[in-house]
């Protein structure tokens, strides 16, 4: 073989073996990152753009082929009804002679936003349109939910829905941005709102077993990520209320903290969004451990003196179902923008760098409850 | 020797280029333009939008604009149609250094475009610059984003998202299909007044030394939110910015708010402080108790007329 030819090779064995690290790499930390393969999004079907999409018969002026004689009528002018279904009524039947026909006046299709998808059995759900709680729905025992947003402007807008579990634990909120198209209903599905997730306790000795629980829709697989050295996967399903316990072994685990967060899968096809993250301390066998109280600490989420997270400037709050939760709306977005710049106390400072600024907003945007 | 040493060097190089290439994919932060001909003395929008990658999830933008100041001369910023609707203050204009500071936050955090949307769905925010001046050495000119721009993860941590710029170059020409003037083009086509919105009043030791104020936020999908005012009582419309002290602090009467678009239209929220609302009440109190007094002494004198005709009879 010729020098320059087996340097060649090599220079191809070299950039192969370089781009398949690089391709490991990219994947290994695509696994590190998100933890789990990336979520079923949501569907988006647009009613009134005369395309027929899924879940439509069919859209203005498409009518995916269909006749009055292939729906099993002898002639006349198929149409759309406003709910996307035929309106056989210009079809006939046979028998006498029609009169003229009128022209065809395609329905008005409001503009306005469908959402549905499954939080969990009987709860209520917040539908926050731009920031702002704009409905709440209760969904079905079966965890289903629908909500109609009548009377929007078209434009961009930030959709979010949460939801409440039985136990007054809340799902983080489910976001998206889309676009409102004026005289079309936009209907977006399969939302799938993460499971909510709780531990019996936050410290444990080595050995001992770690409670993880949560809700979500019934009869679903629930996967559980326990983020330690490594990432460890840990399944179990919900019950016919949708509430999953999982009794983790800390055997094998590493002293110091761990977390674990959840995601559901529904039939084959539908993920959830991943959960909220729970941390828990493993200390060695014998150890005493500290109290469940948390600590006072200048972190966000920490609880400050009037039982309030500190990022609730305002401390303000609702009881849901005999838990406690913080609101963080647009008052505390307010207190920020009153201390913007240089902070006129040291709390709404929440990453403690000596100046309020956009690196505070994103924090505090981060727990928005609306 | 030496060759293993080049292919080392050339595969770290490789490797480094790679891993580099795939750190910067969370978001993009971009400039656009309906067409890159300018025309002097005409005005023209430059759209700034945000790219995510998968999986990313923001809520804050932090952005820094450069622009030829002895060019160009910023006629106007609006938010219309954004994807921010916190804007905690107007962006900065330095006409003199040709630089933009704006930024805003997103409730529930921006996810980027989802498959079906059948907008873009991604602006941050719209720049009607006008040109005054063609360009001396070259026929362009560019636009850039500064690298200072920044894009915080909702992560809980104002952590920074990987942040590539791309920046935008215009020509400047004779002709160009940007509408000329397309800014009074959009305002002329805006007749959809701000989103409702309401009024919340607090107060809290942390910030007004526990004072009333009042809080207000509304978006506009049009030309944007131009300004708010004020009405307290009698006292007249005035501009004001939320968070806003109350000067009466006693809340005798009824605040109203107006947030005005670019294009003039108006949008007014309403707070009825409870002791109006109090007094509200009381006074329909009365007014029925007084209506009823009126009718049973009406009735009295109907029935009393009766009887004397009666009795007449």
């Amino acid at each position: 073989m010729p020098s320059s030819c087996r340097y060649l090779s090599i220079k191809i064995f070299i950039f192969c073996f370089v781009f398949g690290l690089f391709l490991g790499l990219f994947f290994l930390q695509k696994t590190n990152a998100n933890n789990l393969p990336s979520a079923v999004r949501v569907f988006i079907t647009v009613c009134g753009n005369n395309i027929k999409e899924e879940g439509e018969d069919c859209d203005g002026s498409d009518l995916n082929g269909q006749t009055c004689m292939s729906r099993g009528f002898w002639g006349g002018a198929l149409s759309c009804n406003t709910n996307y279904t035929f309106n056989t009524s210009g079809c006939s039947s046979g028998g006498g002679g029609g009169g003229g026909g009128g022209g065809y006046n395609p329905p008005t299709t409001p503009t306005a936003v469908i959402l549905q998808g499954w939080a969990y059995p009987n709860s209520d759900v917040d539908i926050i349109k731009d920031g702002n709680v704009v409905a709440v729905v209760r969904a079905d025992a079966a965890a289903n939910f629908k909500a109609t947003i009548d009377n929007i402007t078209p434009g961009i807008w930030t959709f979010g829905l949460s939801a409440t579990d039985t136990r007054g634990n809340h799902t983080e909120i489910f976001s998206f941005t889309m676009n409102v198209e004026n005289h079309m209903t936009t209907t977006i599905s399969n939302i799938f709102l993460a499971p909510t997730i709780d531990l019996d306790k936050s410290y444990v000795n080595q050995g001992n077993p770690v409670g993880i629980l949560g809700q979500t829709v019934p009869n679903t697989d629930v996967s559980l990520y326990v983020h330690s050295d490594e990432v460890i996967t840990k399944t179990t399903k919900s019950n016919s209320i949708g509430a999953y316990f999982y009794n983790l072994d800390t055997t094998d685990l590493s002293l110091g903290t761990h977390s674990v967060n959840s995601r559901a899968k529904k039939g084959t096809q539908y993920l959830s969004t991943l959960s909220a993250t729970v941390d828990f301390n493993i200390y060695a066998p014998g150890v005493p451990l500290p109290s469940e109280e948390k600590k006072l600490t200048d972190q966000p989420d920490s609880i400050q003196p009037g039982g309030c997270m500190r990022v609730n400037l305002n401390c303000d709050f609702k009881i849901i179902k005999t838990v406690r939760r913080d609101v963080i709306n647009f008052i505390d977005v307010s207190i920020l923008l009153y201390n913007w710049g240089k902070p006129k106390n040291a709390r709404p400072d929440l990453n403690n760098d000596g100046t309020v600024n956009y690196k505070d907003l994103s924090i505090l945007l981060y727990y928005w409850t609306s | 020797m030496n060759f293993i040493k080049k292919n080392i060097i050339f595969a770290f190089f490789l490797l480094t280029f790679l891993l580099l290439f795939q750190n910067v994919l969370a978001a993009n932060l971009y400039l656009d333009s309906a067409d890159n001909n300018v025309v002097l003395n005409n005005a023209f929008a430059i759209e700034v939008r945000l790219n995510l990658d998968q999986e990313t999830s923001i809520n804050a933008v932090d952005a820094y604009l450069n622009y030829p100041a002895d060019l160009l001369q910023v006629v106007d910023i609006s938010f219309g149609n954004s994807i921010l609707n916190i804007i905690p203050q107007q962006p900065i204009i330095d006409a003199q250094a040709g630089t933009i500071h704006f930024g805003g936050g997103i409730t529930s955090g921006y996810t980027g475009k989802i498959p079906g949307d059948p907008g873009l769905s991604n602006l941050l925010t719209t720049v009607i610059f006008k040109e005054i001046k063609k360009p001396t050495n070259s026929p362009s000119f560019q636009i850039a984003l500064d690298t200072k721009s920044a894009v915080f993860l909702n992560d809980g941590k104002g952590t920074l998202a990987s942040l590539t710029l791309t920046n935008l170059t215009l020509n400047t020409a004779e002709s160009s299909n940007n509408l000329s003037n397309e800014w009074q083009q959009i305002l002329a086509q805006d007749t959809i007044a701000p989103e409702s919105f309401s009024i919340i009043l607090s107060r809290d030791p942390s910030i007004y030394n526990n004072q009333y104020f009042i809080t207000f936020n509304t978006t506009d999908k049009q030309s944007g939110i131009d300004y708010y005012q004020i009405k307290e009582g009698a006292i007249a419309w005035t501009k004001v910015d939320s968070p806003y002290l109350l000067k009466n602090q006693s809340l005798p009467s009824i605040i109203l708010v107006k947030a005005v678009d670019k294009a003039g239209n108006e949008r007014i929220a309403e707070y009825i402080p409870a002791k109006i609302k109090t007094t509200n009440v009381v006074l329909s109190i009365i007014l029925i108790l007084m209506i009823l007094f009126l009718m049973a002494i009406a009735n009295y004198f109907i029935i009393k007329s009766f009887k004397a005709a009666k009795i007449l009879k």
